[in-house]
C-alpha cells in the first residue's frame, strides 16, 4: 500500500552499461524509486530532524551490482524552500545485501505546509566487475603481520592496511578506548551545537557503554586489521580465501575508530591455513557507474 | 567497510533509538505489568523538553512529547510510563493512541547509567509521552495530559535485593529480606540442574509423540529438537534462574561488575527460565545482581498537562 503510493514519483531511468571489462556491454536500464518517505519533525534540543528518502533500485542487471550510494544535487519543497544539507559528506557506498538493497538520503525537513518535494541527483554503483583492479588479492599477508601489507594493488589505488597479530590488535584497542581526551572532546561538540551541560553528560554515558560494548572476548579464529580512515573509504569488502580462492566462512565483524584509524576484527568459523590469501574489494574509479535520476512530486507523508 | 564510529552523530542516533533504553531482543521478554496498587496521583512539576513529530506511512509513525521532571534525579527514576489521557490539536484531531492505556513500565534511557560521577548534579528525569501524529495542517497541540506513572526503588528500603557474588549461588535460591518481603523466590540453575530439566522435556515430549501416534525414532528425536529449540542451554555468557514471582513485583534485574559498573545484557524467559545473557563478557565471581522490585512506595503517580504547544 505505502509502496505503491510513494512510487508513483517519478523516477527518471537510465540506460547504462552494467556488464563486466571485457565482455560485450550490455544496455540496462536502472531506475530510483522511492519506497518509503519519514519526515522527522523535532522542535529543539538535541536531536536534529530531518527527511529520509528510502530510496530502491530496479531494473537489469543489477545482480552485479555490489554496493551503491545516493548523491544528491537539489532537493525543493513545493513551498520553495532549498532542502540540501550545506555541509554533505558523501556517504559511504551500502552493500546491495543489506536492508535488502534499500538505499537511504537525509535532507533537511520542509516545512510544514509542504506537501510534495522535488529531488535530482546521481545513484553510483560499484560494479567491481568493470575494473580488474578493483579486486586486489594478498597472498602471503598473514606471514607479515604489524606491518602494512606490501601490494602493488593497494599501492595504485592509494590504500593501506595492516593486519595486526592478536596481541597487536589488543593493544591498539586499549590505546583506542574512550579516555578524558576523547570525553572532552565529546563534550566540546556538544557545546557548540548548543546542548546544556546534563544533553552532553547524557551522550557521554552512552559513549562509556558503547566503548564497554566493544571490549568482548576476541574469537578464536579470525584475523584483525588496522586501516587508516582515508583508506578504509575506499575498501568495501576485505576477506580470507584459500590459496585456490575458496572464500573462508567468516562468523561475522565488528569495527571501531577514532578519527585516524579504523580497527576492525573478523571471526572466522575455523583457522585459517597459513597460505590464506587477504583480498580486499576497492572502490575504484572504473568501478564505479554513475545514474542521474530525479524524482518530481514525493508526496510528503 | 562500515565502521562504527564512535562519533557525537552516532551517538545521537543511537539515543533516540535507544527510549525507551532496552535492548531490542527477539527472544520473549519478561512481561512489565501494571501494579495492581493505585497510589496517590499529585501535579508533576514537569516542563516540555522536546515534541518530536515522525511522520511515515510506513514504519514507525509517531508523535513524541519529551516530559522533564525536575524533582526526579534521573538515575533515581529506572522505570516510567507515561498514560496519555487527552490528546488534541488545534483543528480539533484526537490524538490519543488506541492502546494508550495500556502502555507498559519501562526502564528510563537516563536511569540505566547510575549515580552522576564527577561531582556534578544529577540531570532530571526525562519521561515521554506518545500519540498519533497531528495532520500536516495542524499548526500546534492544543492539549495534552494524563498520567505519569515513575518507579523509584531508591524509596522503598524493600525495593532493590542486591545478590552478590551470585555465581556461588548455582544449584541454591537466593536468601535476602527484600525478596522475602515482595514474596519472591529466585533460584540460580546449576548446569546440571538444566541439563535434568532439559532430559525431563525431553522425555515429555517424546511421551506426547509418541502418544499422538508418531512411532520414527529419529522423527521424534526431530521433532523433540524443534519442540526444544529454545530451551536454554546454559551458555558461558547465560546465568539461568528459577524465578517464583506471584505479585508480579520485579521491574528489572540488572547486573553489576566487581567495580561497581553496570554490566549489560539481554534478560528474557525460555520454557519457564529467566535467562540472563551478558553482551560484552562471561559472569564473573564477583559480579552482584540487583533485583528491584515495585511497591506502592516505590511507585509514584502524577499528572501532567501542556496546552498550545507549538508543532514542530
Amino acid at each position: 500500500m505505502v509502496r505503491s503510493a510513494v512510487r508513483r514519483a517519478v523516477a527518471l531511468g537510465a540506460l547504462l552499461a552494467l556488464c563486466a571489462a571485457g565482455t560485450t556491454e550490455a544496455q540496462t536500464n536502472v531506475k530510483v524509486v522511492a519506497k518509503e518517505v519519514v519526515d522527522d519533525r523535532i522542535s529543539e534540543g538535541m536531536m536534529k530532524g530531518g527527511l529520509v528518502l528510502l530510496l530502491d533500485l530496479e531494473g537489469d542487471g543489477l545482480d552485479v551490482v555490489q554496493s551503491a550510494r545516493v548523491r544528491l544535487k537539489s532537493a525543493m519543497a513545493d513551498t520553495g524552500e532549498d532542502l540540501l544539507p550545506k555541509e554533505e559528506k558523501a556517504p559511504d557506498f551500502s552493500d546491495r545485501n543489506v536492508n535488502a538493497g534499500t538505499l537511504q538520503v537525509v535532507v533537511n525537513s520542509p516545512p510544514r505546509a509542504a506537501s510534495t518535494v522535488q529531488v535530482a541527483g546521481t545513484v553510483e554503483l560499484f560494479v567491481p566487475g568493470r575494473d580488474a583492479s578493483a579486486v586486489v588479492r594478498m597472498p602471503g599477508a598473514l606471514a607479515k603481520l604489524d606491518k602494512p601489507v606490501v601490494s602493488k594493488g593497494l599501492k595504485s589505488a592509494k590504500v593501506e592496511l595492516t593486519l595486526l597479530s592478536k596481541a597487536k590488535y589488543l593493544e591498539e584497542r586499549k590505546k583506542n578506548r574512550l579516555d578524558e581526551a576523547k570525553i572532552a572532546k565529546i563534550r566540546e561538540e556538544a557545546k557548540a551545537r548548543g546542548m546544556k551541560e546534563e544533553e552532553a553528560d547524557a551522550i557521554v554515558e552512552m559513549a562509556k557503554a558503547f566503548d564497554e560494548m566493544g571490549e568482548g572476548d576476541l574469537p578464536e579464529h579470525g584475523f584483525y586489521l588496522k586501516v587508516p580512515v582515508a583508506s578504509e573509504e575506499k575498501i568495501q569488502e576485505v576477506w580470507l580465501e584459500t590459496a585456490k580462492g575458496e572464500r573462508l566462512e567468516s562468523g561475522g565483524s565488528s569495527s571501531r575508530s577514532d578519527e585516524a584509524f579504523v580497527l576492525k576484527q573478523v571471526a572466522l568459523k575455523a583457522a585459517p591455513p597459513k597460505d590464506a590469501v587477504l583480498v580486499a574489494r576497492l572502490l575504484t574509479d572504473k568501478s564505479i557507474v554513475s545514474v542521474p535520476f530525479e524524482m518530481k512530486e514525493v508526496r510528503l507523508p | 567497510m562500515n565502521a562504527t564510529r564512535l562519533s557525537l552523530a552516532l551517538l545521537l542516533g543511537a539515543a533516540l533509538a535507544a527510549s525507551p533504553a532496552e535492548a531490542q531482543s527477539k527472544k520473549k521478554k519478561p512481561a512489565a505489568t501494571k501494579p495492581a496498587a493505585a497510589p496517590k496521583t499529585t501535579p508533576a512539576n514537569a516542563q516540555m523538553t522536546s515534541l518530536q513529530d515522525r511522520r511515515s506511512e510506513g514504519h514507525f509513525p509517531r508523535c513524541t512529547l519529551g516530559i522533564e521532571l525536575s524533582d526526579y534525579p534521573a538515575h533515581e527514576v529506572t522505570a516510567a510510563r507515561v498514560v496519555v489521557k487527552k490528546a488534541v490539536d488545534d483543528l480539533g484531531t484526537n490524538l490519543v493512541k488506541e492502546d494508550a492505556a495500556d502502555v507498559p513500565l519501562e526502564p528510563t534511557q537516563r536511569g540505566q547509567f547510575g549515580k552522576p560521577d564527577d561531582g556534578r548534579p544529577a540531570p532530571p528525569a526525562i519521561v515521554f509521552a506518545e500519540m498519533k501524529n497531528p495532520p500536516r495542517a495542524a499548526k500546534t497541540l492544543k492539549e495534552v495530559s494524563g498520567e505519569i506513572e515513575l518507579f523509584v526503588p531508591s524509596r522503598d528500603p524493600n525495593g532493590e535485593a542486591r545478590i552478590e557474588r551470585f555465581l556461588a549461588l548455582a544449584g541454591k535460591a537466593a536468601a535476602h529480606p527484600a525478596l522475602r518481603a515482595n514474596g519472591v523466590e529466585i533460584s540460580f540453575v546449576s548446569k546440571a540442574q538444566l541439563d535434568a530439566e532439559r532430559k525431563k522435556a525431553e522425555e515429555a515430549e517424546t511421551a506426547k509423540l509418541k502418544k499422538e501416534g508418531y512411532e520414527d525414532a529419529d522423527s521424534i528425536r526431530s521433532m523433540v529438537e524443534s519442540a526444544l529449540y529454545s530451551f536454554p542451554k546454559g551458555e558461558e555468557r547465560e546465568v539461568i534462574l528459577k524465578v517464583k514471582d506471584p505479585k508480579k513485583a520485579i521491574q528489572e534485574i540488572k547486573a553489576f561488575s566487581g567495580s561497581g559498573e553496570r554490566v549489560f545484557g539481554t534478560d528474557s524467559e525460555e520454557s519457564g527460565f529467566r535467562v540472563l545473557t551478558f553482551w560484552s563478557e562471561p559472569p564473573k565471581a564477583d559480579w552482584t545482581l540487583s533485583v528491584q522490585m515495585r511497591s506502592d512506595s516505590s511507585l509514584v503517580r502524577h499528572t501532567f498537562a501542556f496546552r498550545d504547544v507549538p508543532l514542530p
